[in-house]
């Protein structure tokens, strides 16, 4: 596609238009990104006078065990959940897509949780997952389960809680945006494959899933960024329990920020997590676009 | 494509209405003095207040009852969530912004002095016609730091020991004079918590309290504070609970969990009491506000039995500050320290919330008397711990919490979570 040029005063119209954009677009997004960057180098006390102190923060975060652990957590988050997302999201969009009668409701119903704020989805699975009083223990119980089963106290299960909790929260975006793929694919592609003779089967992996490439792509991309970004479900359902094994790198920040008030190494190893997940979204990109 | 935007559009309709059902109208009262022109301007306050539930309700209260009865002052409430409610104070004051008066918990005026963020108070409570002899000593205390008075005490909210009345009565635990007998000392508490776990029925914990978070702390403090025992030396620089003392409270707590007294990995102490599967809970005494409104719980509340030296309890107070400001006003200053003094003179309303008033006069006013409950854990007022002031202590208490927690869990011993806070604690005030 090539940019027409208009004339001059077409061309200071559209920036007019853009103005408003580009002014809270500079100032809540282009200011703090630069302004978290100086203060990354610099002691910032409670009452908010900075000096400057160079590599400091950083070298202080390398010495720091808990910085190291809470990477390692979200890396480990990131490696459980993006997958387990792309592939239950896909499915969801292959089942709603078929024509089958009750596929929108399906499509309301796999997406609403979507809409609800994370303090609400973490407090329904608390409530659920709670030991003595929660849902499924005392399901559990019920079935003859003798054990009380700590969903929320053992590393693993912790995770695995985790998990759960953000596939039943999110999946329903990915499954949109899969279904906007699915239905961009031309119906005589599978006419054409029906009549060679071409399974479901076939069909799924020699049509719907090449065809579906750039939609992969963006979902695994935006994906990793919001796996990267794990807070809210972790800090709400664990407290990053049990111990620090479930304390993510945005947990360490936020406390290291707001409740040991430490800002400049806050800020970076909000940078470490910022170049971390652009590097993984450059390598995706160009993981995916090697092959064409 | 029309169905999926379609849902898409419809989805976002919907959580538009749901994100508007969440946010509460929180309006400030404007009734007293609104309409009616005073004969000089009233001198208005901001003020902002970190209280949600039953407490914002009885502090909304004390304002309207407080601006009608005061032509001269006029004082606007905002309360905010607790959550965010330090943040907010904070970059408020840093940014020009901040109330005329705010309430701030006496453990964290430390951090607010130091960060040079509210004024010391001494000169303008005389002003104000502040008698500090009116407010209970101990109370008083852990508001002034360096000798100087740094805020006004509106109570003490410690921690105590509720028993649900019904379960305590079936397992011969109540007397003939319908009071609670607890054995004392160390021994005597934990064969009582034996003798119930053996009486309870199925599924009822002797003891429900939080596993995780502030509340195993709270406890820990206290049975701590019962030997005298400090957090951190007395110039706050480096931890001093690594001792004997620090780890016979762990090593009695984790005994409690160890023989499934105070069953592991509780989640919500307060909730499990609530619903009667607790018969003893270590709670703090903003609980009986809410409790008492529930009509199938019938509970007793007292403070936390003498295990060790002395009676101490955890404990912290709300007090009034005054944030600093681009340019002082001396008559706001002098009218924000008369409404907190006011408030506390008359927080009989505040009391009904569960927490002890910080004015003698108060306590022993008929108003309180009245309240069931209240006057029984009442003593608490003089003996209550107050962690020590530091401008760290809530990341020391984050980090002590944290090892709490596993041992809690059963995945580290008193020794290793005394050693490792130790180390950590350390680290950070060495910064």
């Amino acid at each position: 596609m090539k940019l027409r040029l208009g004339s001059k005063g077409e061309n200071i119209a559209g920036y007019l238009f853009l103005l408003p954009f580009l002014i809270i677009y500079s100032m809540f997004m282009l200011y703090p990104i630069v302004r978290g960057f100086v203060t990354s180098f610099h002691k910032v006390s409670i009452s908010m006078e900075s000096t400057f102190i160079g590599l400091s923060n950083y070298t202080q975060m390398i010495r720091d065990k808990y910085f190291w652990e809470a990477l390692w957590n979200t890396f480990y988050f990131v490696l459980i959940s993006t997958p387990t997302l792309i592939i239950v999201g896909l499915t969801l969009a292959l089942i709603v897509n078929a024509n089958l009668k009750g596929t929108t409701f399906l499509r309301s119903v796999y997406f609403l949780p979507f809409v609800l704020s994370i303090s609400v989805i973490s407090s329904i699975w608390v409530f659920i997952l709670q030991p003595y009083t929660g849902l499924l223990n005392t399901f559990l119980h019920k079935m003859g389960v003798v054990s009380e089963i700590f969903w929320l106290d053992e590393p693993t299960l912790a995770w695995i809680s985790i998990l759960i909790a953000t596939v039943w929260w999110t999946v329903g975006f990915n499954m949109v945006l899969f279904l906007a793929g699915l239905q961009e694919i031309p119906e005589d592609l599978y006419e054409a494959a029906r009549i060679d003779g071409a399974g479901t089967w076939r069909q799924l992996v020699s049509i719907t899933l090449p065809s579906l490439k750039n939609v992969m792509l963006l979902t695994v991309v935006l994906q990793t960024i919001s796996s990267f970004k794990l807070f809210g479900q972790t800090y709400l359902m664990t407290k990053g329990g049990p111990g620090t094994s479930t304390r993510t790198l945005v947990q360490y920040i936020y406390e290291k920020g707001f409740i040991e008030r430490d800002m400049g190494t806050a800020s970076a190893m909000s940078y470490v997590l910022f170049v971390v997940t652009i590097l993984f979204a450059v390598i995706q990109f160009k993981f995916f676009t090697n092959k064409d | 494509m029309k169905k999926l935007s379609a849902l898409v559009l419809s989805s976002v309709l919907i959580a538009g209405t749901l994100a508007g059902c969440g946010k509460e109208a929180e309006k400030a009262p404007n009734e007293g003095g609104s309409t009616q022109a005073p004969a000089a301007a009233p001198v208005e306050l901001k003020y902002w207040a970190p209280f949600s539930g039953g407490d914002g309700d009885f502090m909304k209260e004390l304002v309207t009852k407080f601006n009608s009865s005061h032509e001269d002052i006029q004082v606007e409430i905002l309360n905010l969530k607790a959550e965010e409610y330090y943040t907010k104070l904070q970059t408020s004051i840093v940014s020009n912004q901040a109330p005329d008066i705010a309430i701030a918990h006496a453990s964290k005026l430390s951090e607010l002095t130091e960060g040079g963020l509210i004024h010391e108070i001494g000169d303008v409570a005389k002003e104000a016609g502040i008698d500090w002899s009116t407010y209970s000593e101990n109370i008083l205390n852990a508001t002034v730091l360096d000798g100087k008075n740094y805020a006004v005490p509106l109570d003490t909210h410690a921690l105590i020991l509720y028993a649900n009345e019904t379960l305590v009565q079936e397992a011969g635990l109540v007397g003939a004079e319908g009071k609670l007998e607890l054995e004392g000392g160390q021994e005597g508490f934990m064969k009582t918590l034996q003798d119930l776990k053996g009486k309870l029925p199925e599924g009822v914990f002797p003891v429900a309290a939080t596993s995780n978070g502030d509340s195993p702390l709270r406890i820990w403090w206290t049975l701590y504070s019962q030997m005298n025992g400090k957090l951190l030396s007395d110039d706050a620089k480096t931890a001093a609970f690594n001792n004997e003392q620090g780890k016979q409270a762990l090593v009695y707590m984790n005994q409690m969990v160890n023989e499934d007294l105070w069953p592991k990995n509780t989640k919500n102490g307060g909730e499990i009491f609530t619903a009667n599967k607790g018969a003893l809970m270590f709670n703090g005494g903003w609980m009986t506000g809410s409790m008492e409104q529930n009509e199938n719980l019938k509970f007793i509340a007292l403070p936390i039995p003498q295990l060790f030296d002395r009676k101490a309890t955890w404990g912290d107070s709300h007090t009034f500050v005054l944030p600093i400001q681009k340019s002082q006003d001396a008559a706001k200053q002098a009218a924000a320290l008369k409404f907190a003094d006011w408030v506390a003179s008359n927080a009989g309303v505040w009391a009904q919330a569960g927490h002890v008033p910080s004015k003698p006069a108060v306590v022993n006013s008929d108003e309180f008397k009245a309240l069931k409950y209240r006057s029984d854990y009442v003593e608490i007022a003089d003996y209550v711990s107050y962690m020590p002031n530091s401008p760290k202590i809530t990341a020391v208490q984050d980090i002590f919490k944290k090892h709490l927690n596993v041992m809690m869990n059963g995945q580290a011993t008193p020794e290793e979570t005394l050693e490792r806070a130790e180390k950590e604690i350390n680290e950070l005030l060495a910064k």
